[in-house]
């Protein structure tokens, strides 16, 4: 796909839980595209004029949105970054945002029971796959998700949609809430589904590696776990 | 696209210029030349073209990413790769096929590749280049394509790929070639260098093979002087042309840009140490064949016009087929590939056997008259002196390939050529060939 820059203007932003954005870019070009588990850069550098060197960006996973000339990303106040974010994005404010990147979902050979498991925010490339019309190729996929709380959960009415048009058993989606449920496990996950499974890993840093490395202990092949994890 | 910062005084000075020096250029019978191609442009390209410099960004920035994506959208296709020349996207098509990314489907030493003697050396040469067998089939007079009844009898255990250009402008079989490539399991490269904005069965050109090229050269359907691109939809695919275009590089930051993958400094490749900046990780022998900002904005400003182009080339075709229809007893003349719309690059002439002249008296002639022509590119490509010690094979024989070396030449259809230009070649045309219609 052609990855272009767009300076484009805040049209929403949503703060359902403590920390937890979702925002809205309008572009103001009738469609953008991107294919599903790809991210963008965002930028907030108020002095780039989209000609000299790329300024200081950010990597979002670019969630679903339901205008095709919109774009929108959640995001959790983590850094310094995303405090910026926090403090100096308001609607009516403009961006540089550079798309698309990355090649998540691409790669997928098999799409018969894949193994899709998140960490808070960490679900959004999943959801641009969940949202998307290609969604249906994925035959019987499970979905965990561990979230703080059910304060947290801006996704479930999305995911339970998708399941439903797509025709997925809804007990093939599994809700952990840290305060109830506690944290994902990964034995538990591995045990279930077993060695030849694509598993698609997505959420902080920390998880995506510990969740990987008991995979590989389990003599998971490399080839089937899928990850995004930015430095 | 042009940035409105305080360029207002410099932009009025080029409109100016253009206005006193390009604008109303003067048509004379006899003493100007009626070239066969060249470059078409106002006001906008020179703009744009200053824009570009005024930014000074020089490598791909912001031109290159509105010239790709007007590409992209004119051709409904995913993936555009700017290259420095069509010969260069060719080059990177073939190189990309020998990837171990590809694993069984990539192209080894040794691997026939389909494709025509009577074609332009860098459809050709990039097959010799990466070790691999040109596999020679016969083309049609007339279409002066490829004759599709003769493929299958070329193909061996070897081959793996076919790379065709849409001769002239005039689509292939495409239905018969990719039914073929089907079949047999080979890549299709679609050379459309010379073909862009042709049709065929209502779809453009350059969006059936598996990667296709365009050449961006003056004689071309739009111009950024040199330049060229590779049009793909598999995103693998043009990952990996991508890599050889940029000198092999694993990253796919572009110039001015770090760690846009967002792991720069947390992977693993080959043998180097865990973490080594990616930005240096070099997974393909490549090259760099980049296009500059610049061109890209001078393309930009071409793509506005393609369509208008387009129709002028079809236009301008019409007028020499109105012509020499009435010399069919001379004249082999161009046919249109079956369900294809073709954007003609040139109007292409077969002198027949038994005609009362050659090939070279009558371009002679015309061009003694100030009307160029052109030969049919490298006519039999086995009979230039590169080929002399270069490893080929011939699928049964070449003698169409040898008429076209022989006997055919081609008039320009370029937007640029005028009505009063057209006129003037018309009267010579006549002037000459009517003293044998009286003899």
């Amino acid at each position: 796909m052609i990855i272009r820059k767009y300076y484009a203007a805040v049209s929403n932003i949503l703060n359902p839980a403590e920390n937890l954005y979702l925002i809205e870019f309008d572009t103001f070009e009738e469609c953008i595209q991107y294919k599903p588990g790809q991210f963008l850069h965002l930028s907030i550098d108020k002095n780039y004029t989209g000609i000299d060197q790329w300024p200081e960006s950010r990597c979002f996973s670019i969630f679903p949105s339901e205008n095709p000339g919109k774009i929108s990303i959640v995001y959790s106040v983590k850094g310094n970054y995303t405090m910026n974010m926090r403090d100096s994005l308001t609607i009516g404010s403009y961006v540089w945002i550079k798309l698309p990147y990355g090649n998540l979902f691409t790669e997928v050979q098999n799409k018969q029971d894949c193994v899709f498991i998140a960490g808070g925010t960490g679900i959004s490339p999943f959801m641009s796959l969940f949202c998307h019309s290609t969604f249906y190729t994925y035959l019987n996929p499970s979905i965990y998700l561990g979230l703080k709380s059910s304060k947290y959960d801006i996704y479930s009415t999305m995911i339970k949609n998708a399941f439903e048009k797509n025709k997925i058993p809804l007990e093939n989606y599994l809700l952990y809430h840290e305060d109830n449920e506690g944290l994902l496990n990964i034995n538990e996950i591995f045990a279930k589904h077993g060695q030849n499974k694509d598993y698609f890993i997505s959420g902080p840093p920390e998880m995506i590696l510990k969740f990987v490395s008991l995979l590989r202990n389990n003599k998971v092949d490399d080839k089937y776990i899928h990850f995004d994890k930015w430095d | 696209m042009r940035l409105n910062l305080n360029r207002e005084q410099i932009y009025e000075s080029i409109i100016h210029y253009y206005n006193n020096n390009y604008k109303h250029k003067e048509f004379i019978p006899g003493i100007s030349k009626v070239n066969y191609a060249g470059r078409v442009f106002n006001e906008e390209e020179l703009l744009y073209a200053v824009d570009a410099v005024l930014d000074y960004w020089l490598t791909e920035g912001r031109f290159s990413e509105d010239f790709s994506y007007k590409l992209s959208k004119y051709l409904n296709i995913d993936n555009i790769i700017l290259t420095n020349s069509g010969s260069s996207a060719n080059l990177l098509a073939l190189s990309a096929l020998t990837s171990d990314k590809l694993l069984d489907k990539r192209l080894v030493p040794g691997d026939e590749v389909i494709t025509v003697a009577a074609a332009f050396p860098s459809t050709v040469v990039p097959i010799i280049q990466n070790n691999l067998i040109p596999v020679f089939v016969d083309i049609e007079l007339g279409t002066y394509n490829i004759n599709v009844n003769k493929i299958e009898q070329g193909l061996s255990n070897k081959t793996k790929c076919i790379i065709l250009s849409h001769t002239l402008g005039n689509p292939f079989n495409i239905e018969a070639v990719t039914n073929l490539s089907r079949k047999y399991g080979l890549w299709l490269i679609e050379d459309n260098c010379d073909a862009l904005g042709s049709i065929y069965q209502e779809r453009k050109t350059g969006t059936f093979g598996d990667i296709s090229t365009m050449s961006f050269y003056p004689a071309h359907h739009i111009t950024t002087g040199e330049g060229g691109a590779i049009a793909c939809n598999d995103d693998n695919l043009a990952m990996i042309i991508k890599s050889f275009r940029d000198w092999g590089r694993d990253c796919y930051c572009s110039g001015g840009e770090s760690n846009t993958c967002g792991k720069r400094f947390t992977q693993q490749f080959g043998k180097l140490p865990y973490g080594y900046d990616h930005k240096y990780v070099y997974s393909e022998l490549g090259y760099n064949l980049k296009m500059t900002d610049i061109q890209a904005a001078i393309g930009s400003a071409q793509m506005d016009k393609l369509p208008s182009f387009v129709e002028k080339r079809k236009l301008n075709y019409c007028k020499w087929n109105n012509v020499f229809k009435e010399y069919d007893n001379y004249f082999i003349l161009p046919n249109a590939t079956d369900y294809s719309e073709p954007a003609w690059f040139a109007y292409p002439l077969t002198v027949k056997r038994d005609a009362p002249f050659s090939r070279d008296n009558i371009t002679t002639y015309l061009n003694s008259n100030l009307i160029e022509t052109r030969n049919m590119f490298a006519g039999n490509i086995i009979r230039q002196p590169s080929f002399m010690n270069t490893k080929y094979r011939v699928s049964g024989t070449l003698k169409n390939t040898d008429v076209v070396m022989n006997s055919t030449f081609f008039l320009g259809t370029y937007p640029g050529l005028t009505q009063e230009m057209i006129d003037y070649t018309i009267e010579k045309i006549e002037f000459y060939l009517d003293k044998f219609n009286n003899v």
